[in-house]
Formats: structure tokens, C-alpha cells, sequence
């Protein structure tokens, strides 16, 4: 039977029938990269993330970050106690005042990017912090460094690959969601229903 | 300007007096019109059908028929794009492909003209763009500007780049497929006082189903209309 | 699933007559897809993004044995497990026996139009094991027991209504639930599954050779929950699907979301190297990556279709197809509908199981105009055509018509006299009952012929 068939020997067939495919045939180049120069700054991120669904705050100057983010979400989150599930890498200091839970149950989950890509709207989230915090809760809150912001996607990724891929990297750029059902547009679907972007 | 017109089979049998027109249009521009008696189809139905064998010799016949010929002109943007396009993927590069326009084009690019007279003022016109002429030619305002240029109001018709569902062979193929194409189109048309196009196989798709359904939309072939413009020139 | 493409005219036909909704749903979804990718590539310089990314898959499938040697090397050393599979049995065998191997008692899965055409899940269902689609159409069409009918939006041929019906039988939710309610439903639904399973199946959009990362495009979150919670996760991936470089990607990634959704980007991207090594990244402990040739090899070879593997699987042309808008995908027969699936199935699938795709179109061109890697389609329904009447599988009465015609229209005299005689004939009852006529007036009013040909009017003389 043929799919008991050696593992090695599926994979050399393989690999013989594409060289027999491509045999006598001209390899063409590769075309070089692609500039497809994008805009950047804060102004095009957010414009770009609200697009996309999302929303994007600017942390005021001189205020205390986590206490900051602690109104914002009173605002955001339609809860009497909030329920806060953090990813690995968030320094303390951008961590609300709010009691913390798993994040299957938490009410925000927050994370830090290494990056951003303002032509698509891209926050850059690394697996190392976490994957549930970003994915199981209803709101995702993102912190991002202003100077963390890049024109271009490719820019974005670049420097992502630099830093190290790990095993996974998230690229999230706008709220979960779905037009399966009567082509109304639904958010939340599986992932959080709620982007926000804390810009520090 | 010495111009052949190539009438194609479609316009020669269901659209004669539009062919007439055409003559009459090229004449009034200036052009002296001939018309090679031995022509007959330009190969398309084959062609398309993947009949390679056949597709090449009506090539080959039209080729011949047309040799002579300084330019070509084709009432019909799908046949315009047979003979501008797949004769020299067939390998007749040096038949008359380049020297093939459709009619509109012609009128508007070649004779370098914008305005015909102003026989069609007042008159409501939606412009059914055929495929061909449109993604192979690449003609997309050409014959609008003529019709607008002669007082015409070319309406917003959403789908005006839509296929109509004829595609030759696929029309009798795909019977039910053609007729809900041309359907929809037909649904999404704007009150107007005709439809035109440049060519005939997608006037025949629209009119017949229009005929059927009991639509009294009036379909006209755009070389009747040009000449309606030229001719009511004050 | 079993292939019914050569059934390509009646399916459409009792998709148009006997359910307008479907037309209806399609038209209007297609229409939405359609107008939003030609927003997103009026944004960008289309024409040169198009030409680059045809030119990044040109180059990556004319040195493919090289690729792929170079993306297994990177999974491996990522410490991901590269699996190969010649076929669809092979491929099913390798997931199954994996599942089995580890205990694997339900599995979720991420839309993957590969699994649908290797006939994934009822090869693990036979063994037992509970599959559950998360993205939420092709949840409705799993609950329905149906086959998807669009790349990018599987239960486009379902109304409201019918998901109304369907919920408040399978979830309980209210007859008149707004779409919002139900989707909530099913995310209630789904979290369970996704919380129980131990294996999660996902397909892949890009494969990067040089870092051996597999890229995953979607909007719902269903993907990156299926490829992190699961302790499993097996991705299987057509052999076409690389990228050679990292930084390929940018480009692909933007591209791809711009002409299926005409989004800048998909809401969540995956790129996965492998399985979880950091303590507490939430992922996988074992990643696997299938590679499946399944006739793509032979696609490969072929000197004009192999322009298809260049495909992203983005929908783009069955968005803009006016003839895939009457139907939807399951006239087409089989897993890949629309235009490319017109052009490629009879590349995976051998032409005499699909001879009347190619011929299910008009050759309008909308779809090389949308395709976002240019294959050029048009040109490719025409090689599969000629092929077709090559080897005899088209209607002998179609090719015999042909063969007369060109017969007549080759003798100018000849044809010059019947062109006399035939147009009045074929409007008369006798004619109309010949195959070609009758499907041309069973739904139109015959053509009615000029009073005079034109050739006619010619030779007596056209006056002003």
C-alpha cells in the first residue's frame, strides 16, 4: 500500500518528479524586493487601525501609565471589576491597578508590541508573552513605542526577524471578525472583539 | 484614408443596416471603404472552442482576404481582438493585426476625432462595454467619448463592464448560466432610451432575452448610432 | 469529496433553477468582495505589485526541489517534523497515523481548502476521532454537512435565514437571532472544542524556505487558537505554497488580503517556525508540516498550466467571474470552483473528470484582471479547451458543427450561398430543435436576421 511507503522514499519521488518537471526549463529571478512605500508615523498607524477597526489612544503626557490605562478601561469595559490577564513581557509599570485572572476569564488582556507596521495597521506580538493573552479575551489592549512604529510592513519584519522569530510571531491588525452569517459584519468572533492600541 | 471594413459574420447576417451605417460614418469622415468580397469569419467560434486546427485556418482564409488592406475596420471589438490579438498568438504576426481597430477606436484614436456633430443630443444611452474590446484592446472610453461628444447622456449603468453572457459557443452550451448572466445585467440597466454596443454577438445576448422576458428596451449597434450623430450634424 | 465536474451543466442548471437564493447570496457576496478589491488595489500600484508577486512565484516554482529541500532544512531545525505526502491517501494516512500514535481524541481545524481536497476528515472520523471546523462558516456548512462553495467565504450560498434555522436547531439560539447572537453562540460553542482538543489542523497560505516559516491569513482568531492551543498542531501545505525569502512576505501578506477581501492586511497573521520553546508562550509541543504533491508535480510539468500553482488562493476571481456569481462553487464539481478552478482542477485532476470547467466561461477576462499573481487564465481555458476537443471529450455534434464551419467559412463562395439561407433557417421550428439552436431559444427569442445581408446592400450600393 503506498501510504506505508517509506517516508524517505515518498519525499526523494517527490522532489525526482519536480526536477523532471523543471528540467529543460529556464529558471527565472527573483524580482528583487518590493517598495511598497507606505506612510508612516503615529497619524498613519492610527488611521490605518481605525480602518481596520481598532482604537487608538495616546497615553497623555506625564501620566502615570497604568493608572491611565486602569480609566481607560472603566470607559471601555461595561463591568463593575475588571479583570485584567497580562502577557509575560509588560513591565510593571504598565500594568493597571485592577485584580488579575486567567486569561479564559479575564475581561482585557494586555500586551506589549515589538513592533508596528503603519501601512497595514500591524502590531507585532511575539509568542514568547503569552498567545492566550492575546487571543481568549474579549478586549486586547496592546502597548506600542511610539519609535517601535514603521512605515512598511517589510520594515516591521525586518526588524522582528532581528530580534528573533521564536517560535511564533501574531501579527494583529484589527479586531476579530466574521461576514460568514448573512454578510453582516460581526466582531469577536474567536478572537478579542476589541482592539486598543495604548500608544506610550 | 483607405479602409477595409471586415463586416464579420454576426453583423453581416443580423446587423447589415449598422454595417451600412459603418460605411456610410467612414465615407462621411472622409475614408475610401472597400469591402473584400471573399471575407467570411475571422475564426473566433474555433478559436475559442480550443478547434486550434480550425481557428488557424480562418486565420489564414481572413489574413489572405485582408492582406492588401491599409487598415482594417471591425464592427465588432470581440473580432477586432481576434485578429489584433490571437492571429499573432496563432502565428500570422504579420497578418493584419496591427493594422486591425475597431470601429469606435478607429474613429476616435486612428481619425484623432472628438466630436461627430451633435445628432445625438438629448438622448439617455447606456454603453454595454464587450469584453474584448474592453480587457484585450483595452478600450474603455473610446466609443463613450464619441457618444457623449455628440450630445448624448451616457448613463451610470453599474454593471456596464459586465460580461452580458454570450461567449459565442458558451450561449448555447451553458444555456442557463448565459441567460442568468445577461439577466443580470439587464436588471441592473437604468431607464434609458437605448442600449448601445460595439458588438453585435453581445447585442444579439441581451436583445433576444430582452425579447423574451417582454422587456421593449431598444439595443442598437453603436456604428448606427455614430452615424445618427454624424448625420444630425447642423 | 467525489468529483462531479463532468456534471458541470446540470449542477448549475438546479443551482439557477431551484435555488434563486443561492444566486442570490452569491451575487451579492461576490459583488461586496469584488467592489472592495478594486478599492484596495486602487490604493497601491497594482499593476507593479502584481507583476512582482507573479515574478517572486515564477521564480520560486522554476527552483522548487531547492526550495523546498532549503524550508524542510529550517523546519528541522526549528525543531518542527517535515512530513511528505505523493498523494491524498498519503497524506490522510500521515495525519491519521499521527493522531492515533498520540492519543488524539478531537481535533479543531483552521479553513484549509487542502484538507478539503484530500478528504481529511472523515479519514480521521473513521477512526473515531471528533473534527471540529472553528471558523465560522465552515462551521454552518459542517453542521449542514456541505461542501464549501468559496475559497474565502465557504457558506456564502447560506442566507441569514438559513443560519437562523440552522442555530436554533444544533445551539438553541432564538429563531430571529441577529447575526451577532449567533456568532456568539457558536464562539461559546467552539471555545469548548478548543479547549478539549489535542491536535489542531490548519492549512498554510505561504511557506518561507529561508526561515522555514509557514504564514496563516485569516480575520476570525480561529487559526492562531488552533495552531496555539492544542499540544499538536499539523499544517499541511501544498508543495507550491513557498515563498523563498523572509522577505517576501510583506508583500504576499498585503497582496493576498488586498485582492480576497480588499483588506490592507488579514486581521491576524500566524507565522509559525515551530513548536513552543520558551516556557509559557502558550504554543504547541509539536508542530508538524505536511508538504503534498497531489498532481501538482504533473501541474508542474506541463508546459502552459503549471502558471497556475502560482496561485495565492485569495478568491479574487471568483469574485469578479460573472459566471461563478449564477452558482456559487458547487456547480463546479469539486473543491476549487470559479475561474482558477476551471483551470486547475483538470490539472489535478486529469481532463477527463472535468472537461466541461474550462468551457464554463465566456472568456470575458475579469479574472486575469483581478488575479493578484496574473495567471492568465483566459489563455489556460483556452489550452484546456483545445485539449478537450483534442482527445475527443466534448459532444461529437459540437466538434462536427466546428469542422463544417470552418469548411464553409474557407470557401467564400459557399459560404456566401448558405449565408443566404441559414440565419432565416435557424429561426424556423425545424432548426430549433437542433442541440445548438435549442440552447440558445429555450431561454431567448431566436435572433431575427437582417431583411438584407450586409453584402447585399454592398453590392446594390449604400447611399447616405
Amino acid at each position: 500500500m503506498s501510504a506505508a511507503r517509506d517516508a524517505t522514499t515518498t519525499r526523494d519521488e517527490i522532489l525526482s518528479r519536480v526536477r523532471s518537471a523543471l528540467s529543460g526549463r529556464t529558471g527565472l529571478p527573483h524580482p528583487g524586493p518590493l517598495d511598497t512605500q507606505g506612510e508612516g508615523g503615529v497619524g498613519a498607524l492610527s488611521s490605518r487601525l481605525e480602518r481596520n477597526g481598532a482604537r487608538v489612544e495616546r497615553l497623555e503626557p506625564g501620566a502615570a501609565p497604568g493608572e491611565w490605562l486602569s480609566h481607560l478601561l472603566e470607559r471601555l469595559v461595561h463591568e463593575r471589576e475588571p479583570s485584567i490577564a497580562v502577557g509575560h513581557g509588560v513591565p510593571a509599570r504598565l500594568i493597571p491597578p485592577l485584580p488579575s485572572a486567567p486569561p479564559e476569564e479575564a475581561s482585557v488582556g494586555i500586551s506589549v508590541a515589538w513592533g508596528a507596521a503603519a501601512e497595514t495597521g500591524t502590531l507585532v506580538l511575539p509568542a514568547t508573552e503569552g498567545r492566550r493573552v492575546q487571543l481568549l479575551v474579549p478586549l486586547h489592549v496592546v502597548w506600542l513605542e511610539k519609535e517601535h512604529i514603521h512605515a512598511r510592513l517589510g520594515d516591521a519584519l525586518d526588524s522582528t526577524r532581528q530580534r528573533g522569530l521564536g517560535a511564533a510571531v501574531g501579527l494583529h491588525s484589527g479586531p476579530s471578525k466574521s461576514a460568514d452569517i448573512g454578510r453582516t459584519l460581526v466582531t469577536g468572533v474567536h478572537g478579542p472583539g476589541q482592539l486598543v492600541v495604548a500608544v506610550l | 484614408m483607405k479602409v477595409a471594413l471586415f463586416v464579420t459574420c454576426l453583423a453581416d447576417h443580423y446587423f447589415a443596416e449598422a454595417a451600412a451605417d459603418a460605411v456610410r460614418l467612414l465615407r462621411h469622415l472622409g475614408c475610401e471603404v472597400s469591402f473584400p468580397n471573399t471575407q467570411t469569419c475571422c475564426g473566433q467560434p474555433a478559436h475559442n472552442a480550443g478547434m486550434a486546427e480550425e481557428a488557424l485556418k480562418m486565420a489564414e482564409h481572413t489574413s489572405g482576404v485582408l492582406k492588401d488592406a491599409e487598415h482594417v475596420v471591425v464592427p465588432s471589438g470581440s473580432c477586432a481582438a481576434m485578429i489584433t490579438k490571437a492571429y499573432p498568438a496563432l502565428g500570422l504576426g504579420n497578418g493584419p493585426s496591427s493594422r486591425t481597430w475597431e470601429l469606435g477606436a478607429f474613429v476616435r484614436r486612428h481619425l484623432d476625432i472628438a466630436s461627430l456633430g451633435r445628432g445625438l443630443e438629448g438622448r439617455s444611452v447606456a454603453y454595454h462595454q464587450g469584453c474584448h474590446a474592453l480587457r484585450e484592446l483595452g478600450l474603455e472610453t473610446e466609443s463613450i467619448e464619441l457618444l457623449e461628444g455628440a450630445g448624448a447622456h451616457v448613463v451610470d449603468w453599474p454593471s456596464a463592464t459586465e460580461c452580458c453572457g454570450f461567449g459565442g459557443l458558451f450561449s448555447t452550451k451553458m444555456p442557463p448560466v448565459s441567460t442568468a448572466m445577461a439577466d443580470a445585467k439587464l436588471d441592473s440597466l437604468p431607464q434609458v432610451d437605448w442600449v448601445v454596443s460595439g458588438d453585435p454577438g453581445c447585442l444579439l445576448q441581451l436583445s433576444s432575452r430582452a425579447r423574451r422576458t417582454g422587456n421593449d428596451l431598444r439595443f442598437r449597434h453603436l456604428a448606427s448610432v455614430l452615424w445618427e450623430a454624424a448625420d444630425g450634424r447642423a | 469529496m467525489d468529483v462531479r465536474s463532468r456534471d458541470y451543466a446540470d449542477l448549475a442548471r438546479t443551482i439557477i433553477e431551484d435555488t434563486p437564493g443561492v444566486r442570490k447570496a452569491v451575487s451579492g457576496a461576490t459583488a461586496a468582495f469584488d467592489a472592495a478589491r478594486r478599492r484596495a488595489y486602487a490604493e497601491i500600484d497594482a499593476e507593479a505589485w502584481r507583476r512582482w508577486a507573479e515574478g517572486v512565484k515564477n521564480h520560486v516554482l522554476t527552483h522548487l526541489d531547492q526550495y523546498l529541500e532549503e524550508a524542510e532544512a529550517r523546519l528541522q531545525e526549528n525543531g518542527a517534523k517535515v512530513h511528505w505526502a505523493g498523494n491524498a491517501q498519503e497524506a490522510r494516512h500521515i495525519v491519521a497515523e499521527l493522531a492515533q500514535a498520540r492519543g488524539v481524541r478531537s481535533v479543531v481545524k483552521g479553513k484549509s481548502m487542502l484538507t478539503e481536497e484530500i478528504e481529511l476528515n472523515p479519514a480521521l472520523e473513521e477512526r473515531g476521532i471528533h473534527v471540529y471546523e472553528t471558523d465560522l462558516g465552515e462551521y454552518i456548512l459542517q453542521l449542514l454537512d456541505e461542501a464549501p462553495s468559496h475559497i474565502l467565504g465557504p457558506a456564502i450560498h447560506r442566507s441569514l435565514e438559513d443560519v437562523q434555522a440552522l442555530f436554533a436547531d444544533r445551539l438553541g439560539t432564538a429563531a430571529d437571532a441577529l447575526p451577532d447572537d449567533l456568532a456568539a453562540a457558536a464562539r461559546t460553542e467552539l471555545r469548548a472544542r478548543f479547549q478539549e482538543a489535542d491536535m489542531g489542523v490548519s492549512g498554510g497560505n505561504f511557506l518561507v524556505a529561508e526561515t522555514g516559516t509557514l504564514a496563516l491569513i485569516e480575520n476570525e482568531g480561529n487559526i492562531r487558537l488552533t495552531t496555539s492551543l492544542p499540544r499538536i498542531h499539523v499544517a499541511l501545505v501544498g508543495i507550491e505554497k513557498l515563498l523563498p525569502t523572509f522577505g517576501d512576505l510583506a508583500g504576499f501578506l498585503q497582496l493576498t488580503a488586498r485582492a480576497g477581501t480588499g483588506q490592507a492586511i488579514g486581521c491576524f497573521v500566524s507565522l509559525i517556525q515551530g513548536p513552543a520553546t520558551a516556557p509559557g508562550d502558550d504554543g504547541p509541543e509539536e508542530v508538524h508540516i505536511v508538504l503534498v504533491d497531489n498532481g501538482r508535480t504533473d501541474v508542474l510539468a506541463d508546459e502552459h498550466a503549471w502558471e497556475t500553482l502560482r496561485c495565492v488562493r485569495c478568491g479574487a476571481c471568483l469574485n469578479t467571474c460573472p459566471v461563478y456569481k449564477q452558482t456559487g462553487g458547487h456547480a463546479y464539481g469539486w473543491v476549487y470552483s470559479g475561474p482558477i478552478g476551471a483551470v486547475l482542477d483538470p490539472g489535478l485532476l486529469g481532463l477527463e473528470q472535468t472537461a466541461p470547467l474550462p468551457f464554463a466561461s465566456s472568456l470575458c477576462g475579469a479574472c486575469f484582471d483581478a488575479c493578484p499573481v496574473r495567471i492568465p487564465i483566459p489563455d489556460l481555458l483556452l489550452h484546456w479547451r483545445r485539449a478537450a476537443q483534442a482527445r475527443g471529450l466534448t459532444p461529437l455534434s459540437e466538434r462536427a458543427g466546428l469542422k463544417a464551419f470552418t469548411a464553409m467559412a474557407t470557401r467564400p463562395a459557399l459560404y456566401r450561398y448558405l449565408g443566404r439561407v441559414g440565419p432565416r433557417l435557424a429561426g424556423s421550428s425545424l432548426f430549433r430543435r437542433l442541440p445548438v439552436l435549442s440552447g440558445w431559444t429555450e431561454h431567448r427569442e431566436p435572433p431575427e436576421p437582417s431583411p438584407r445581408r450586409f453584402r447585399d446592400l454592398w453590392s446594390e450600393g449604400i447611399g447616405e
